[in-house]
């Protein structure tokens, strides 16, 4: 652990975007900056007191050239390592751009077609191979969604997330996404709750993101529920500040997993996870509230529930 | 008289099912499967409106999209762009050229798409 936590450091210091593209630390510009650094106070150092000793050019010379060597080669090496950062920074653009049309479009092309069968637009289907083109259908939107997921996090993290301000009603959010889950929920006897101001509240946000968010924090407060439970949304507002908070009284969250809510990846023990997703979700919901100016919380207890929170300006 | 609708896409699977739904709502179809054969056919043919692709041969939807709107004949057609390229560049450049909207397909059913036709042409 305490190995774990020195890398981490060390990677921190010296700039965690060359762990991410497999750059070695010796390489990394950070790292390189402070060779130099330490290389011109040498040399400083060794010209000064040389200098002192020896005036003449055949000792200053080689003296001066050495100097310039020793700062030379390090400093070639940082140019190549920025040169070699920005490099695998443009083939991750690329990679996006390349997923973005290649995998999506037969996905895209299924779904199309698939539509046209459920749709009954080429003769109608039997129910049980209605049942089946379902399946494929569910199937295929998960794809859809696992990629787009993926594209996200790239975009997170390239601070390239493109986000719409615009005035949306969250109470009729609430409601769009309960709908949505009406099936989900009635499957488990859960009660899905409103508690909403008598006055309208409207956030600026991207409407888009802001429903992903939070039919994330509701579909998780489902799931992690117990059978016949209570999921409740409040929503307050206060002096231009909007609160809306998603209150499960399910299974909790483990202590240990509690700082790893959020990071991109993480998928808890519980067998509930299995088969889920790719655990971006949370990683996700977090990055575009904050990018829209909210802040975003929990609180959990094992075996007691969970309350997962967000604040944003009120339009 | 039925409204006529020009789709530029050079996929087999979108072109059958996108013209299937639009035929079977009553519109007629004219199909082009590059950014060249989109051009001619909609100054000579003057679509109600045009369905286009981005990444097609030829000519790329951008460039067609562009021919489109600096030409007198077509560039009051209203134009929706289909794609599944979904970058907000890529949105912002389609707008700034003149697109209606953009429909990105693999979060747009045909029978999605249809309706938006239908909204369009009732404007």
């Amino acid at each position: 652990m305490k190995q774990t936590r020195w890398i981490r450091f060390k990677h921190a210091l010296f700039g965690s975007e060359c762990a991410q593209y497999g750059i070695q630390l010796w390489q990394c510009p950070g790292m390189l900056f402070l060779g130099l650094g330490l290389v011109t106070i040498a040399s400083t150092f060794i010209t000064f007191f040389v200098g002192r000793q020896h005036s003449g050019p055949e000792v200053v010379i080689p003296l001066l050239f050495g100097v310039v060597v020793a700062i030379f080669v390090p400093g070639s090496l940082l140019v190549r390592s920025f040169e070699r950062l920005a490099l695998a920074d443009r083939m991750k653009s690329e990679f996006v751009r390349v997923t973005s049309h290649q995998l999506r479009s037969p996905m895209a092309a299924i779904k199309w077609l698939v539509d046209l069968l459920i749709t009954n637009r080429i003769g109608s289907l039997e129910k049980e191979q209605h049942n089946y083109v379902q399946l494929i259908q569910q199937n295929n939107d998960h794809m859809i969604e696992l990629v787009n997921n993926l594209l996200d996090v790239v975009r997170i993290e390239q601070k390239n997330l493109s986000l719409k301000r615009e005035p949306v009603n969250l109470a009729k959010l609430v409601h769009t996404i309960f709908d949505a889950n009406k099936i989900n929920a009635e499957a488990k006897k859960i009660t899905l709750s409103l508690e909403e101001p008598r006055d309208p509240v409207t956030v600026l946000g991207d409407e888009v993101h802001l429903s992903a968010a939070v039919t994330n924090f509701i579909d998780n407060a489902i799931k992690y529920s117990n059978e016949g439970g209570l999921v409740t949304v409040r929503i307050y507002s206060n002096d231009g500040l909007v609160r809306c908070e998603i209150e499960d009284h399910g299974i909790g969250i483990p202590k240990h997993e509690k700082q790893f809510i959020f990071s991109k990846f993480f998928i808890g023990n519980n067998p509930l996870n299995y088969r889920t997703g790719l655990g971006l979700g949370l990683f996700i919901a977090r990055a575009t509230l904050r990018a829209m100016g909210g802040r975003v919380g929990f609180t959990s207890q094992e075996g007691k529930g969970s309350t997962f929170w967000f604040t944003m300006q009120s339009a | 008289m039925s409204k006529k609708i020009l789709f530029v896409e050079d996929e087999q699977s979108f072109q059958q099912a996108l013209t299937e739904v639009l035929h079977q709502e009553g519109y007629e179809v004219l199909q082009a499967f590059d950014g060249n054969e989109g051009f001619q056919l909609a100054q000579k043919e003057k679509p109600d409106l045009i369905l286009l692709d981005l990444i097609l041969p030829k000519r790329d939807g951008f460039e067609t999209l562009e021919a489109l709107k600096a030409e007198e004949k077509t560039k009051n057609i209203p134009i929706i762009v289909l794609t599944n390229l979904e970058g907000s560049q890529d949105v912002e450049r389609a707008i700034e050229a003149g697109a209606t909207t953009y429909l990105p397909k693999p979060d747009y059913t045909p029978e999605d798409i249809v309706r938006k036709v239908r909204d369009m042409l009732e404007k």
